[in-house]
Order: C-alpha cells, then structure tokens, then sequence
C-alpha cells in the first residue's frame, strides 16, 4: 500500500484547481491592506505541495480561499474544472462538504464526540445514514493507524492521535484536495514526522492531492512540491519535479 | 430535511451537554417556561373541570329550574293564590311549587328525632325537585289544612333507631302541633350550587295551608319552578315578572333561572382564566427571553464548534436548525415540566373546592404547543444569527 509508483505523474496530470491574479484585502477602520496581491498557483492530481512564508504572510488567508471559507477580493479560481469564486454560499458548503477535507494546526475536533463521531461529520452533513457513516468512519480510522481509539474522546487522545482522528475526518469525505494549516505545528519532532509520513503515504497510495502550509524546511523538504509566499505574492521555489530540494538559506530567511 | 435527521442524534448529545454545563443558566431559563405553561395548563384544566362540574350539577338539577323570590325591598308579599295559580298562568312554565319556611325540633313519644326546617308545601314541590318517596305518599291537594307530614330520611332514620320498626302513621310533633306521618323521602344528597338550599333529610314537609296557620310570621319565601325545554330563560322571566305585576304592583320579585346561573358561573370562570392566563403569558415571555439568553451565551461559548462544522460542509440552515432545535428541546422539557406541575396545582385547586379532577386532554396538548412554540420564537433570532457567524473568525476563537 505504501510507496507504491504513482500512477499520475506517469501520464498527463489532471488539474485539481487552478487560481490566478487572487487578491484578498482586509478592512481595519480606515486602513485597507492587501495581503494577497494576485496569487497564481495550479495545482494537479497527486500534488505533494508546500507553501512556506513568514508569520502575517497570508498563508492562511490564501488556505481560507483556498478552501472556499472566504473569498477573494478579485481574480479566478477554478475547483475541478468549475468557476467557484462566485458560487451561493449553500453550494459552497457543499463543495467544502465533497470536495474539501481541512486539516488545522489546533485540530478542531467538535471536543465533546468521540474519534469516530468526529470523523463521521462530513458523511452526516451529507445526509448519510449514522449506521453507514460509523462503518465509513471505522474504516478510515483504521487506515490512519487509530482503530483501537475510535471511541475515545479528544481530550483523551494526543497531539498525534487528535491529528490523525483529524486526518481521518478530512478523508472520509474522499475530497479532491487535502488543505492542511501547519498540521505538524502543534506536535513534538517525533509525531510531527510520523504525521508527515502519514501525509506522504495518503498521497503516493491513494494519489490525493495535499496543500501544506507549514513553517517547518523539513516538511517542506518532504513535499514534492514547495512554494513561498513573498510580498503577496507566491512563488515556486522548485520546479515541479520529483525529489528536487528546496534551497535550505531561503527557508531559514523565513 | 434529511440531512438534519442524520446530524441529529449526535447535535442533540452535543447540545445536552453545553446545557448541562451552564446548569444554573438553564435551569432559571426552564423555571420560566415551566411556570408560563402550568398556567396554560391550569388554566385551560380548570375551566373545563368547572365547566363539566357545572354541567353535572345542572344536569341533575335540570337547566329549566326556576327560582322566584320576593326581593327583600318589596313591600308587598306573594300571596298563596297567586303562587298556586302561576303555573297554570304563565304559559311559559311547566310547574310551580311554593313554599313555606319555618324551624323546629322534631319530637316522638317524648323524644327528640331531629331538629330542621319545616316545609309548608303543594303536591307540586316532590316533582318540582325531583325528590323521590322512600314509602307512603307525598302531600296531596287534598289535605287542606290536614296535621298530615313527610318527614326527612334523617328523622325516620332517628325514629327506627330509638325502636319504631314502623313510622308512617306515627304521630310526631313539631311547633306544638301534632302530625301524622303518612311518608318518608329517600336520602337526598345536597347540591351547594343551588340557589335554594332544601336538606330533605332533615326536614318536615307538611300541606302549605297547614303552614299558613301554623308557623308564625309565614310567607311565600320561594317559588321553585320548571320552565318548558325551548323557551329562552329571558322570556320566562319575563313572563313571571308580567304575570305577578298584573296582580299587584308593589311586588318586586326576584328571579333566577338556572341558565342564567350557569352563565354567571362562565363569566366567573372566565375572570379567573384571564387570571391564570395574564401570568402565564408573563412568565412564559420572562421565561422566553430567559431561554433566549441561554442560547445567546452558549451560541458565543461555541463559535469555534459552529465554524469547525461551517468548515466541514455544514450549511447556514444547517446550523441554525441546529439551535432552534436545541432551544426547542430546552423549552419543551420546560413544557414538560410545567405540564405536571400544572396538573399538580389543577390537582390542588380540585381538592380544595371538591371538584373531581380529571386531565384535560386540550391542556396538555396546548401546553406542550406552546412549549415549542415558544422555543420556535424565542430561539429563531439566536439561531439565525449562529448561522450567520464567520466561520474564519470562528476558526481562530478559543
Ligand atoms: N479578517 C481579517 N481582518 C483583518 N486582517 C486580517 C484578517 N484576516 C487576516 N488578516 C491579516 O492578514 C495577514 C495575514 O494573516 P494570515 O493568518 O493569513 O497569516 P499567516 O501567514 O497564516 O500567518 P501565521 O504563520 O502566523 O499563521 C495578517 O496580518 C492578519 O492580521
Ligand atoms: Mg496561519
């Protein structure tokens, strides 16, 4: 199951979403200031991706956007081949609900479920029977390595296992795109990585396609593909090969 | 709607618990609704237990009862010709029973058998009241003046006790006259409704002509009568009134039909529904806006909760349905609550005034309506602003 040849980057990449000339600015009282200033960012099936950038970059802002929580001031963004940037909020939360799996940084399990009524969240608001939803559920903690906690509460789990109850609730839903907000930011060196691992094997058994904002060069390093936001903007620091580095000076300017 | 169904069962476990967390919050939110509804249910209860109660009554006293009194300003009397003849006269009505009242011990080969009232009465009187003949007969237009008496269920009862196996034709005597006692009335359960209080069983019935010689001071003091079925009792009123007018004109009567009664006795229900319904509608709207509060503070407690199910696909109307159920299930437990005190407190009132009780079907369907009516209206602009939240700021509240 693990390290299996992707068969994606074999023949021509199918675009999972395409984005250009985003802008996003906020209003504070009088001040308007504009933190994206025209992000273009293409991303394929099977894409292992990382976006660094300093604090107050706008990486979230962009995962927001990203993850059709909030939209862009101007520009286009195509989700699967559809127009979404200016879609009714119900379909939004459709498309976030079938299309989009999020991982944060902080978690955010609903704290007073357990693991599996976590994870069984996307396929409810789907209106999937509970009894299938469970069984949905069961399944995918398993892959994640959590079977035996399915019915434990967050606050009884750790920082490795919440993110992989997280992980698990991002996946039920089979989503075209993984978005996921400093998953490792939260966690000490060890779970980090085997977060990280967990992350690299979704994504080269399964080819789903990950977005990764993260501050930590050897995340970064372990994504097929790494951008940085700069100045508003976002930039390709590799070009997207396989195995290719990313320039280590640049990430500790960061 | 499917779609919430599904997300249900777990939404409810989720909101159970924040509820159970701000205990106090909503306990004095549910307090609220509680008493708003046990007035609703007390209310509604009461009226309809009154209204059966005096159906009951009215039924075994008949709603064509008439009562005629001589008012205590009148300056001229009822005489016993007018009396007897007023049925005959007065289309309107069916029969007329006069009567006349005095007091008395009742004594029996020199001992006391009781102590009541005398009755100077017509043949008319046991029908008229429907009172029934344990054995002998009732006074007859015949006994003119006759020393003849029926006495009360009491005053046999006494007699066959101190050892007179067989009481009619017994002399016993009363207001220093001897009488021959040719019947006994059957026991006769009072009814305190009633605008004349007549114990059966415990008095003397004796022939009215007999009454006018003896009891001192005596006269017409009522007139019980029976009006005919389809006649409006305005009318029949009307009639007496034309009737005794036409015989004298310093007569001033008083006269009270039982349909009037059972009208009069609405209105006072109604007061008191009014009543029970004025603090309800207060305490339900305290209560209401009780409730609205707890929904804002929890609503505020879980921004990051709305927003991380905003992220995961949840709709605007999901959300919101979210928390007018939440509101509907803390007013409807409220409801429930106050349903059974309310039937505690109609269960009160009922022992008090010795009614019968019984649980009105309406009340508590009513009570249990308003509940989540109120819910429903009181949780609407809570829940529609948690759905309006911003799920970004949401995301990144602690
Ligand atoms: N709703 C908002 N209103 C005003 N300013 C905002 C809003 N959201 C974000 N910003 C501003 O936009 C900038 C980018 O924020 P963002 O959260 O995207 O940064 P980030 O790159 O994710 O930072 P970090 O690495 O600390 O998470 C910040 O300066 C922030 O203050
Ligand atoms: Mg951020």
């Amino acid at each position: 199951m693990i390290n299996q040849p992707k068969a994606a980057n074999n023949s021509t990449p199918k675009p999972v979403m395409v984005m250009s000339e985003i802008r996003r600015s906020f209003k504070t009282g009088p001040v308007t200031t504009e933190i994206l200033k025209g992000v273009d960012l293409a991303v394929n099936q099977g894409d292992l991706i990382s976006i660094m950038g300093p604090s107050g970059s706008g990486k979230t802002t962009l995962m927001n956007i990203i993850g059709l929580l909030d939209r862009p001031s101007s520009g286009k963004y195509r989700l699967d081949g559809r127009e979404v940037s200016n879609l009714k909020d119900n379909i939004l939360s459709n498309i976030r609900n079938r299309q989009i799996g999020f991982v944060f940084q902080a978690f955010h399990l609903l704290p007073r479920l357990t693991a599996i009524e976590n994870v069984c969240m996307p396929l409810l608001y789907r209106g999937t029977r509970r009894s299938i939803a469970i069984r949905e559920a069961q399944k995918i903690l398993n892959k994640v390595g959590m079977k035996e906690r399915a019915h434990f509460r967050p606050s009884q789990l750790s920082g490795g296992q919440k993110q992989r109850v997280a992980i698990a609730r991002a996946l039920i839903g089979v989503p075209s795109l993984l978005l996921a907000d400093e998953p490792t930011g939260a966690l000490d060196e060890k779970t980090a990585q085997e977060v990280m691992t967990l992350l690299q094997q979704l994504n080269s058994s399964q080819n789903l396609t990950i977005v990764i904002i993260t501050h930590d060069p050897s995340v970064a390093r372990q994504c097929q593909r790494q951008t940085r936001i700069r100045q508003g903007k976002l930039i390709e620091a590799t070009i997207p090969s396989f195995n290719s580095t990313i320039d280590e000076r640049d990430l500790e300017s960061s | 709607m499917a779609r919430i169904f599904s997300v249900l069962g777990v939404n409810a476990r989720e909101a159970s618990d924040s509820l159970r967390k701000a205990r106090l919050r909503t306990t004095l939110g549910m307090i609220g609704i509680m008493v708003g509804i046990s007035s609703v249910i007390a209310m509604i209860s009461i009226g309809e237990i009154a209204q059966l109660q005096a159906r009951q009554q009215f039924e075994s006293l008949g709603t064509d009862m008439v009562i005629i009194r001589k008012s205590f300003n009148s300056s001229a009397e009822i005489t016993l010709s007018d009396a007897v003849a007023l049925s005959e006269s007065v289309s309107s009505l069916v029969k007329a029973a006069p009567r006349i009242l005095g007091q008395s011990e009742f004594w029996h080969s020199g001992k006391r058998v009781g102590s009541g009232s005398i009755h100077g009465v017509t043949s008319s009187f046991l029908a008229v009241n429907r009172f029934a003949l344990q054995e002998g007969r009732f006074i007859s237009d015949f006994d003119i003046g006759q020393y003849f008496c029926v006495i009360g269920s009491d005053v046999a009862e006494q007699m066959r006790s101190n050892g007179t196996q067989q009481v009619l034709g017994e002399i016993i005597e009363f207001n220093e006259q001897l009488y021959k006692v040719v019947g006994v009335m059957n026991p006769y359960e009072e009814n305190y409704s009633l605008p004349v209080q007549i114990n059966s069983n415990q008095s003397v019935f004796i022939p009215i002509t007999t009454a006018l010689r003896t009891i001192s001071n005596p006269e017409i003091e009522v007139i019980i009568a029976r009006s005919k079925a389809d006649i409006h009792h305005e009318d029949v009123t009307a009639d007496i009134q034309a009737y005794f007018q036409s015989k004298s004109l310093e007569l001033v009567l008083e006269i009270i039909t039982a349909k009037e009664l059972i009208l009069r006795m609405e209105a006072q229900m109604n007061i008191f529904s009014l009543l029970l319904g004025a603090v309800g509608s207060i305490s339900l709207i305290v209560g209401g806006i009780g409730i609205m509060n707890i929904m804002i503070v929890s609503i505020a407690e879980r921004r990051k909760e709305i927003a991380i199910r905003r992220a995961l696909g949840a709709r605007r109307s999901d959300i919101q349905s979210q928390f007018l159920i939440e509101s509907i299930i803390l007013t409807t437990l409220g409801g429930i609550f106050g349903i059974l005190f309310g039937l505690v407190v109609t269960w009160g009132i009922c022992q008090f005034i010795q009614w019968d009780f019984l649980i009105s079907g309406i009340s508590v369907a009513s009570g249990l309506g308003t509940a989540v009516a109120a819910g429903l209206f009181f949780g609407f602009q809570p829940a529609y602003q948690a759905s309006q939240l911003d799920p970004i700021a949401g995301l990144q509240s602690e």
